[in-house]
């Protein structure tokens, strides 16, 4: 899933011709960072976590995109996305369906070309899948792994093997055919 | 609930001052000498910085009420001068200042950097704007989740009759946001223009307007001012339009402003002459050149 996420930033990264970009998931009262991409090793900027700030706090707080262009003297966006300085701009669209999820991010460097309308669009239309793939991998961790259903229910047919002794066949069948 | 029969207001004149056709609706009518005296606009969103000097005193920062999450997981209403948390609120305040100087704005602070239970805190915000009859309510934020749509339509309905005129920023792209999908709101996106009195109107809704929202210099928190690109600074430009129009014409209904909005929108204005002067020509060629001698 990692790898789809890295895609789907720099994909943002590319389109917008941005330096460098990154995708948000909310966790809890913060955010946290699960992809990056531009800059100097982009994968150092994985798992650090920002505050609810700046251009990223308004996005996830309010659902609607923005681009902003900071003047020197504003340090609303400093450390965003896990960055040590201060972006000249940042463009950020919500990620989710009905609740939002995450914040895809994108900055330019100071001297470079102001965000537009259409780098708004899209990026949040990557959002959206970024949405998508961020709500698909929490799906898939509230799954258990083959192995771990298969030590559940043999605890649960050892506890009651009267009730579970048909299930604990059937997984020694399984099993003893994997 | 009115408390007279529908049918017994037939017979009363209620013609709009100044219009006896829909050409009347023009800008000058709608809005021209006007300033935003006598207009209350109520900002929801993330705060207002009533000390920026780009507001010049127009905020009412006593006024003013935060909605945070209190322990429990109620809203809790905390009256009295806030802080922005982000900027956007100030930016949007700025951007309705900007047109309606004299209008009185107050900040309804909804969205915080606490996330959880931002949607009660947005809806116990506008709940409240309406509750207290604001001219125009901006609305620069929206909801995706549906178990709040009825809430939020309900609240907006009762603005609608109430008088108030909510307007919310939309998306360009369709997607869904509560409240700006319904009729009773005025739902703006970005248009490309550079004037701020440049709007256009939307034949295909939800998003009813379009105004400037591309590149716009906002004041923000510390005193600053940056650039800044968004629907959800449209939708204030509208608010600020709408203010002159209800500081000229304090009757009209919502329905009635919208109407106007629409009339004066840059396409239906500019469509409307190029009709116009169709129809002259239409007529002038059917009249036909002068002949010499004809009958």
């Amino acid at each position: 899933m990692s790898a789809v996420l890295d895609e789907i930033v720099t994909a943002a990264v590319d389109v917008t011709a941005a330096s460098v970009g990154w995708l948000l998931r909310v966790e809890g009262d913060e955010l946290e960072v699960v992809a990056a991409a531009g800059g100097d090793n982009p994968g150092a900027r994985v798992g650090r976590r920002v505050p609810v700030s700046g251009a990223a706090g308004f996005v996830v707080t309010s659902g609607q995109p923005a681009a902003i262009e900071s003047p020197p003297g504003d340090e609303s966006n400093v450390g965003a996305g896990g960055l040590d300085g201060n972006p000249a701009g940042v463009l950020a669209a919500p990620c989710g369906d009905e609740d939002v999820v995450g914040v895809l991010e994108v900055a330019r460097p100071a001297g470079s070309s102001p965000f537009t309308i259409d780098d708004i669009e899209e990026v949040a239309l990557l959002a959206r899948v970024a949405g998508a793939a961020l709500e698909a991998a929490d799906a898939m961790a509230a799954v258990p792994s083959p192995a771990q259903l298969g030590r559940e229910l043999e605890e649960l047919a050892a506890a009651r093997p009267a009730r579970y002794a048909a299930i604990a066949r059937m997984l020694d069948a399984v099993l003893g055919q994997g | 609930m009115a408390d007279r029969p529908a049918w017994t207001r037939e017979g009363e004149a209620l013609a709009v001052a100044g219009v006896d056709r829909i050409s009347d609706l023009t800008p000058e009518w709608a809005w021209g000498g006007a300033d935003g005296s006598g207009v209350r606009v109520a900002v929801i969103d993330s705060g207002v910085d009533a000390d920026h000097p780009a507001l010049e005193g127009c905020v009412d920062a006593a006024a003013g009420v935060a909605f945070v999450m209190g322990g429990d997981g109620e809203v809790v209403a905390e009256p009295g001068r806030h802080r922005d948390a982000f900027g956007h609120g100030t930016a949007c305040a700025g951007i309705v200042h900007t047109l309606a100087p004299a209008a009185r704005i107050t900040s309804v602070k909804v969205l915080g950097e606490r996330l959880q239970g931002k949607a009660a805190a947005f809806l116990a915000g506008l709940r409240w704007a309406v509750n207290e009859g604001f001219d125009v309510i901006n609305l620069s934020l929206g909801t995706r989740r549906r178990d709040w749509a009825l809430p939020f339509h309900e609240a907006c309905d009762r603005a609608y009759f109430g008088g108030s005129l909510v307007v919310t920023a939309a998306n360009n792209v369709q997607r869904r946001s509560y409240p700006s999908l319904y009729a009773s709101v005025t739902s703006v996106a970005c248009n490309t223009a550079t004037d701020p009195m440049r709007f256009h109107w939307n034949p295909d809704p939800p998003t009813e307007f379009l105004a400037r929202g591309i590149d716009v210099e906002v004041p923000w928190v510390g005193g600053q001012t940056i650039r800044s690109t968004g629907n959800s600074y449209a939708a204030p430009h509208i608010s600020g339009i709408a203010a002159l129009i209800r500081s000229k014409h304090p009757a009209l209904r919502p329905f009635q402003v919208k109407t106007v909005l629409w009339a004066t929108a840059v396409n239906v204005r500019e469509a409307g002459e190029e009709v116009d002067i169709a129809g002259k020509l239409s007529r002038r060629m059917a009249s036909g050149p002068p002949v010499a001698g004809g009958r």
